[in-house]
């Protein structure tokens, strides 16, 4: 008998062979006006009949900033919102005032459909002191973090045998820091010289990380994920002193829990190779495959085998017609040579052509 | 000169603090901010891009190096007056129309600014009668344009056609780079450069201006 969508995924964790290699969307990101489950489209549901499955993304925790920044309900922290047009183009100015500073930050509304405000025109830390505030303000969320089981037993159970919830935590602090919080520039100058601040805001992500990494293990969540980005700007000694340490600090308290972590992890990392060896995370989640990605599946299987892959929306297959979709899915398992330790996920499939580029997964891998 | 050799390391290396304090000593030892920039920042920016090239660096050290870089820079032409240091040409950049995706366009920005170019950054998210207006203003030498997505490299195609409407496309050279972009593609749509990354970038640009110059 076939296996359910969950029960494949399951499978998959547990480091066995399920009955085909898993084909997931992210449930209700960008394509369904931002529901979590994007149960109601049609083309969804077919495809789901044919044993597609859905993952969705849910924090183990509460206040619930994962990637998005700072906690916004905080004692002491009054937090104000400006929207204005500059031409034509929507923006909203966060900002954050306290009593050891205020930041703000500017955002712009997508020029892509459906993504709503994601670029940053400006970021929280333009000054060095700026730091202060965001340490501040992390304080306050630490003390106040705590589970959101709830919410996500209510998304698994809406989910059923069509899919799974994923536990996404924030990233380690470098990452945090030149993704988030600062300019890349900015970010680089101040690790590297490391002032007082600096050496805070570290200190406090450990704290939180190992709040998290609580939490997480003893939440209903099978796969811990944390959004950390690491890519081809991140520099192998900073991955070593900021990256690496912070995985311990889940895989520690994860162990014995029968739960996996794994990092997001798209786009090139080829200069990480033997950092990722060394990392304890099992799962290498949204993976890109070249040409645009820069490590092949079969020197991962090499490189890393006691790792998985998840494998995102290979970005040559993102264009092109049914065909050569079906054979470029076909190329890759075919390459992987077993349908463990691999499964196949799309965060965003062509907009259009969302139902041809998964059924062609599909066929590829013998649904 | 061992202070410039010092410097010129210190680059290599990616420490931002040590070239600052190298600059600093370099400058109060007597040694011109010319000579300091020329001799020693960009000089140990020249080695980081040629292994670079070769493939003994990855970006996230060229991008260390180019941060420590400017740093330097910004210590050596600190009491210089307006117009002592001479930048060798202007490029307005900018991610086309559509695009946010800007970590790409940043580092170009920041590799030439070290180089001794004047960099004119129009953000992301840039239309062409913006691009249009910049070059009117500044008179670049170069116009960048970048994207990540495939679906905004045809904004670079539209740019130059209007930069043809505005009668501005002979007097500038248009360069073109990004995760999706490609050489054919460069050549497609006229623009007279391509760069893959950072390095290529470099060398693209000094031989176009080698050729302006003439």
């Amino acid at each position: 008998m076939a296996m359910t969508a969950r029960e494949r995924i399951l499978t998959c964790l547990a480091g066995e062979e399920p009955d085909k290699i898993p084909v997931c969307v992210y449930g209700g990101m960008t394509w369904s006006g931002g529901d979590m489950v994007s149960f109601d489209e049609p083309w969804t549901r077919r495809l789901m009949k044919r044993g597609m499955c859905l993952n969705s993304f849910t924090s183990p925790h509460k206040p619930v900033f994962g990637t998005m920044g700072l906690d916004r309900h905080l004692e002491n922290v009054k937090y104000t919102e400006i929207t204005s047009v500059e031409k034509g183009i929507s923006k909203i100015r966060r900002i954050f005032e306290t009593p050891v500073g205020t930041i703000s930050e500017v955002l712009r509304e997508s020029p892509t459909e459906g993504v709503p405000f994601g670029a940053k025109d400006e970021f929280l830390v333009k000054e060095r002191s700026d730091w202060r505030v965001i340490n501040y303000i992390f304080k306050g969320m630490l003390n106040k973090m705590a589970p959101n089981y709830d919410e996500f037993k209510r998304v698994e159970e809406e989910l059923g045998d069509a899919g799974i919830t994923f536990a996404y935590i924030g990233r380690t602090p470098y990452q945090r820091a030149w993704i988030d919080l600062a300019t890349l520039e900015r970010t680089l100058i101040d690790f590297d010289e490391k002032p007082e601040e600096i050496q805070e805001y570290i200190e406090i992500q450990r704290q939180l990380h190992t709040r998290i990494a609580e939490i997480a293990a003893e939440s209903p969540a099978l796969f811990i994920d944390i959004m950390d980005h690491p890519t081809d700007i991140t520099p192998p000694k900073y991955y070593r002193e900021y990256c690496i340490p912070f995985y311990e600090i889940y895989s520690k308290a994860l162990d014995g829990t029968g739960k996996v972590l794994g990092i997001h992890s798209d786009g090139r990392f080829g200069h990480l190779k033997k950092e990722f060896a060394d990392s304890s995370f099992k799962v290498i989640e949204s993976y890109t495959v070249p040409p645009v990605g820069d490590v092949s599946l079969t020197e991962a299987k090499s490189l890393w085998p006691d790792k998985m892959l998840f494998v995102n929306c290979p970005p040559h297959l993102y264009f092109v017609e049914y065909e050569e979709i079906r054979k470029g899915y076909e190329s890759l398992a075919d390459e992987w040579g077993s349908k463990k330790g691999i499964l196949i996920e799309n965060s965003e499939p062509p907009l259009a052509k969302g139902e041809m580029h998964l059924s062609a997964a599909l066929d590829a891998l013998g649904y | 000169m061992q202070r410039l050799q010092d410097i010129a390391d210190a680059v290599l290396a990616g420490s931002i603090r040590e070239t600052k304090e190298l600059a600093t000593r370099a400058l109060a030892e007597g040694i011109p901010a010319m000579q300091i920039i020329n001799e020693g920042l960009s000089a140990g920016l020249e080695v980081v891009g040629n292994r670079f090239k070769t493939g003994e660096v990855f970006l996230s050290e060229m991008v260390m190096s180019a941060t420590a870089a400017k740093a330097g820079i910004e210590v050596a032409t600190q009491n210089l007056e307006k117009g002592q240091y001479q930048q060798k040409a202007t490029m307005v950049l900018g991610t086309v129309k559509g695009d946010v995706h800007d970590i790409g366009k940043n580092l170009i920005a920041l590799v030439l600014r070290t180089r001794g170019f004047k960099v004119i950054d129009l953000g992301i998210d840039v239309h062409e009668d913006e691009f249009i207006s910049a070059v009117r203003e500044h008179k670049p030498e170069f116009l960048g344009m970048s994207c990540l997505l495939n679906m905004t490299m045809k904004n670079m195609r539209d740019t130059i056609d209007a930069l043809v409407e505005a009668g501005l496309r002979d007097t500038v050279k248009v360069v073109v780079g990004g995760c999706s972009v490609t050489q054919d593609f460069a050549s497609q749509i006229g623009a007279d450069g391509y760069a893959r990354d950072v390095a290529t970038a470099i060398d693209l640009m000094e031989g176009l201006l080698a050729e302006i110059k003439g």
